[in-house]
């Protein structure tokens, strides 16, 4: 049943479609993106749907439009996009996003932008901690475009650098500021990057209310014609993390409202080293590690652990309510839902670039547990199509950042194409 | 007696190394690997749309269309306009490479083998020009070598050069590139590249080069020039950091 609001959003599609035909370049990629899930009947923080859905099979459909309008001068960009979520229970959701649009304006060697633009300089495959404007989940399987943040723009290129000065998020109202995650927060950021013989090299300041101020280094070195080594590093005045406010105490474990408040730290570090290696027979090594301040100590997880498993003997002894348990382990189940679940990361991840198709084997490992994340796929072209068909499995003992997780496998498929 | 003279001088230009001087040979060696270039790439700033058709089994298995944009000292760039691959984007200056990828909307440095995988060899679409890439120097001239073409052994000068070495073969007197050995650095024989040559806008250029895959046999790839015009393209496009702006966009 196609609702309302899906008419409206093909509708602005089409005229945008059209109109960008009279005038300039476009294009539309279609993504459809099945899913299936696997749970684990094991993990602590298993409890019925009606505290966490946990559908079986999903399935995304994303129309993209992408264009613009380019003089000498001037450029006025959009990204578009409709994504329409289906799922086993028989929902269906359909959201309109604006992921780009933006008006910049070129002098020279000057550009001056205005409007939702994505801005990510990360360097890294598996984490990028210099994507301080804002950071695309690195490890997730949809290829969907991301929203890009509103922003005032200056930006400066000479020969082989540039400067930039970006005012992110402006004229936010600060009152509001604890709800708001690092990158919804209204900033002001100064980078630089610069290319050499054999590296590039990058180098950011960012301040705002909550962080204070951020300071980014990183580059890439070309070591040889087969391998590089790339590196970057976040040092943070202050950060925050959300913490569970019944966490090492053994009074009570139970509450009537979510228990997650804001903790600020000072002095975080994030910093990932990493080596590229490519062979001429066409396969792709990818090594990394990667240090992240932002996501719990081990103490933590243990902490919330025993608090899950407190609140799951209260659920065994009769104790407590059944309802009142399980809503404050899906409560604590929450703090995986996060993109960044351990300290010490180290990825592995190997691809060979056949003619018509590439296959991937991408293993992500929490150091401090031992847990991961492993993902086979295989992406294949065929004309104007390209289908990847993967399955993800996550490993560990239950009381593992990636082995206490819900989920235990996704299969999917991807199918795109961009016309 | 004057045409004796005429026909003596004619034939000392265009046999200049029966008993050549050494460095003498390497510089005309060079300068005709200058000349052959010349019918590919016809301005020092330009344009050329190409279309790369890649064969398997005599059946067209896929097609590409590039825009490349070309600046003097080595600078290049690649546009795919191919809807599939839309926006992606290879910046080569020099021996330095970067990707754009039209979702990751930032430039990726690339080392020189990464610049090998992909749907194509870049550096087979995006280079031009072999005399800035390489050292030429006879193995046969064509009065002496069997085919009756000036055979030519062009060794790699940068490490960023697709190919270790090339073996290529050019009429004499017009140069006209005819056919080339490409090597990789392992001694391998990578491709073999033959070349078709007609005449637009009154001089004769390539129009084709079609390289036979040296490892996989039953696998061909055309490079189609379709148009080939003077363009100069702001500096700024060859900034690695402004790969990133406007992604989808075509260089108006």
């Amino acid at each position: 049943m196609i609702d309302l609001k899906t008419v409206v959003c093909i509708m602005v599609l089409g005229i945008l479609m059209f109109s960008a035909k009279a005038y300039a370049d476009y294009s539309v990629s279609l993504l459809l993106n099945p899913q299936y899930y696997s749970y684990s009947p094991d993990t602590l923080f298993d409890v019925p749907d009606s505290s966490i859905e946990k559908p079986k099979l999903t399935s995304e459909q994303t129309i993209e439009l992408t264009g613009g309008i380019q003089t000498s001068s001037t450029t006025y960009y959009y990204l578009l996009s409709t994504i329409n979520q289906l799922s086993d229970d028989g929902s269906s959701d359909t959201e309109f996003n604006v992921n780009a649009l933006f008006l910049s304006h070129g002098l020279n060697s000057w550009e001056l932008t205005l409007g939702r633009r994505i801005s990510t300089w990360g360097i890294g495959y598996g984490f990028r901690p210099l994507d301080v404007v804002q950071q695309h989940d690195q490890q997730t399987t949809s290829l969907q475009s991301i929203t890009g943040k509103n922003q005032f723009a200056l930006e400066y290129f000479s020969d082989m650098s540039s400067w930039s000065l970006l005012w992110v998020n402006p004229l936010q109202n600060k009152d509001s500021d604890d709800n708001k995650s690092n990158h919804q927060l209204e900033s002001v950021v100064a980078r630089y990057a610069t290319s050499r013989e054999n590296q590039d090299l990058h180098a950011l300041l960012r301040y705002n209310n909550e962080n204070k101020v951020q300071l980014g280094l990183g580059g890439i070195q070309i070591l040889t014609d087969a391998i590089s080594a790339h590196g970057s590093l976040l040092l943070s005045q202050r950060y925050q993390k959300q913490i569970h406010s019944l966490t090492g105490q053994n009074e009570n474990f139970l509450t009537t409202r979510n228990p997650f408040i804001t903790k600020r730290y000072n002095n975080g570090l994030q910093s990932l080293i990493g080596l590229n290696w490519s062979l001429l027979s066409k396969h792709n090594i990818i090594m990394e590690y990667w240090y992240n301040d932002m996501a719990y100590t081990r103490q933590q997880w243990n902490a919330l652990f025993e608090l899950t498993k407190a609140q799951r003997a209260l659920l065994n002894q009769g104790l407590a309510p059944a309802a009142s348990v399980h809503d404050n382990i899906a409560w604590s189940a929450s703090a995986l839902q996060t993109q960044s679940l351990a300290q010490h990361n180290m990825m592995f991840r190997w691809s060979y670039d056949a003619a018509d198709w590439t296959p991937t084997v991408n293993t992500l490992m929490s150091i401090d547990d031992g847990s991961s994340i492993t993902t086979l796929s295989a992406i294949r072209r065929y004309h104007l199509f390209k289908f990847e068909a993967g399955l993800r499995t996550f490993s560990g003992h239950n009381d593992t950042v990636y082995g206490g997780l819900l989920l235990k496998k996704i299969m999917y498929l991807t199918l795109s194409s961009e016309f | 007696m004057y045409k004796l003279i005429f026909l003596l001088t004619l034939l000392a230009s265009t046999v200049p190394h029966a008993n050549p001087d050494t460095n003498a040979a390497a510089e005309n060696a060079d300068s005709l690997v200058k000349a052959a270039d010349e019918y590919r790439q016809t301005a020092d700033e330009i344009i050329v749309s190409t279309v790369v058709k890649r064969y398997k089994h005599n059946t067209l298995n896929r097609e590409r269309r590039y825009d490349v944009y070309i600046k003097p000292d080595r600078k290049s760039l690649v546009i795919s306009k191919t809807p599939s691959e839309k926006g992606q984007k290879v910046l080569m200056l020099d021996d330095q490479f970067w990707l754009l990828l039209p979702k990751t909307k930032r430039p990726i440095r690339i080392t020189p083998m990464q610049k090998l995988m992909g749907e194509a060899s870049i550096g087979d679409v995006a280079t031009l020009k072999w005399h800035e890439d390489y050292t030429a120097e006879y193995t046969s001239t064509y009065d002496k070598s069997k085919s009756g073409n000036n055979e030519l052994l062009l060794k790699a000068k940068r490490k960023g050069a697709t190919y270790s070495e090339i073996a290529l073969s050019l009429a004499p007197k017009t140069n006209v590139p005819l056919y080339a050995a490409l090597f990789l650095a392992s001694g391998k024989l990578a491709k073999t590249a033959y070349f078709e040559i007609t005449t637009k806008n009154g001089r004769e250029q390539v129009s084709k080069m079609i390289l036979k895959d040296g490892i996989n046999k039953n696998q061909r790839t055309e490079i189609e020039y379709i148009e080939n015009k003077p363009y100069s393209l702001h500096y700024k496009y060859f900034n690695p950091a402004y790969l990133a702006r406007n992604p989808s966009l075509a260089i108006q």
